[in-house]
């Protein structure tokens, strides 16, 4: 066991106070760069992709079509992009709003767009077609259902966010 | 379709599908100071318009690049040209081609072009606009009935 008394010596003394406040100085660069490095990673992205769409009182069991505009941001390329859905009741009361983009390939399709096919989605392109709750008809091009938009409901209100391919059942 | 990158590995996958060609007609006209903002904005609800029907019909159209134009009172409107433009796509299999235009005086000339005009009376007023956009709507959604009628030849 040694008695003998620390001493620090002035070489150490200096090296430790030279660490200790070149350390706190690199932090303090260092941190900003660092958080505006991960920034983008930090943002919330769900804020700000619902939109308003329609009053939930206002929607029956007649799927109707409703219309938004969103900004598009594709790489440097901004623009405004209007988004379209259709959106109805179903019988247990809760709301479906499905994509209009048909599966095929891409074309808009419409409710009841032909008078052959009554109670059906139809694409006017290629004769597509899909049931009301979006599944689509077999023999006939689409290959799968109907997207799906997100949807949320706040004081009344129905906001859509994005669609989603449809769960397989 | 448009004519970009992303589309076009669609296009190949499915070009049996795709039988309509759109050309939308834009003209370019600096000359007359009060005829220069009438042209441009032509330009613009040609642009919007051949857009909106693209979007529409993604699936069975193919939107050209716009065919462009100089319209000065001197000469007459460039058919040649675009008989060239038609003439090369014709030898890929498109049934029908159309030429998408606000210029009625694409009208007169009709006759030497080997495709069905599609034109519509120009309206003032920008497409921002509420009212506007309405009407311009209404047209286009006419001229997608119209389109839908060919197909069903």
């Amino acid at each position: 066991m040694s008695e003998k008394k620390q001493q620090v010596s002035r070489r150490q003394f200096l090296n430790y106070t030279l660490t200790g406040v070149g350390g706190f100085m690199a932090a303090g660069m260092l941190a900003p760069m660092v958080r505006f490095a991960i920034d983008p990673v930090l943002q919330p992205s769900a804020q700000g992709e619902f939109a308003a769409v329609a009053q939930v009182d206002d929607i029956t069991t007649e799927p109707t079509r409703v219309e938004w505009t969103i900004d598009q941001v594709d790489g440097w390329y901004e623009s405004k992009v209007t988004k379209t859905a259709w959106v109805y009741k179903q019988e247990d009361g809760s709301i479906l709003a499905l994509s209009p983009v048909c599966k095929h390939l891409g074309c808009v399709v419409n409710w009841e767009g032909n008078e052959q096919f009554p109670n059906e989605f139809y694409c006017p392109c290629h004769g597509g077609r899909y049931y009301k709750d979006g599944v689509n008809v077999p023999n006939t091009p689409p290959a799968a259902a109907l997207d799906v938009f997100q949807h949320k409901i706040e004081e009344g209100t129905l906001y859509l966010g994005k669609a989603e391919p449809r769960k397989e059942a | 379709m448009q004519w970009k990158e992303q589309d076009m590995h669609q296009y190949i996958e499915a070009q049996e599908y795709v039988d309509t060609l759109v050309i939308p007609l834009i003209p370019i006209q600096l000359e007359k100071p009060n005829e220069i903002v009438k042209h441009a904005a032509m330009s613009e609800l040609t642009e919007y318009g051949a857009k909106a029907i693209e979007n529409q019909f993604k699936g069975r159209i193919f939107l050209s690049p716009s065919f462009q134009y100089f319209k000065s009172s001197s000469t007459k409107l460039d058919t040649i040209s675009l008989q060239q433009w038609i003439a090369y796509y014709d030898h890929l299999p498109f049934k029908h081609v159309f030429l998408f235009t606000f210029d009625h005086a694409w009208k007169k000339v009709e006759r030497e072009l080997n495709a069905s005009l599609l034109w519509l009376p120009a309206i003032s007023g920008k497409v921002e606009d509420a009212k506007t956009s309405e009407i311009l709507k209404e047209q286009l959604n006419q001229m997608m009935d119209l389109i839908q009628s060919y197909w069903q030849e």
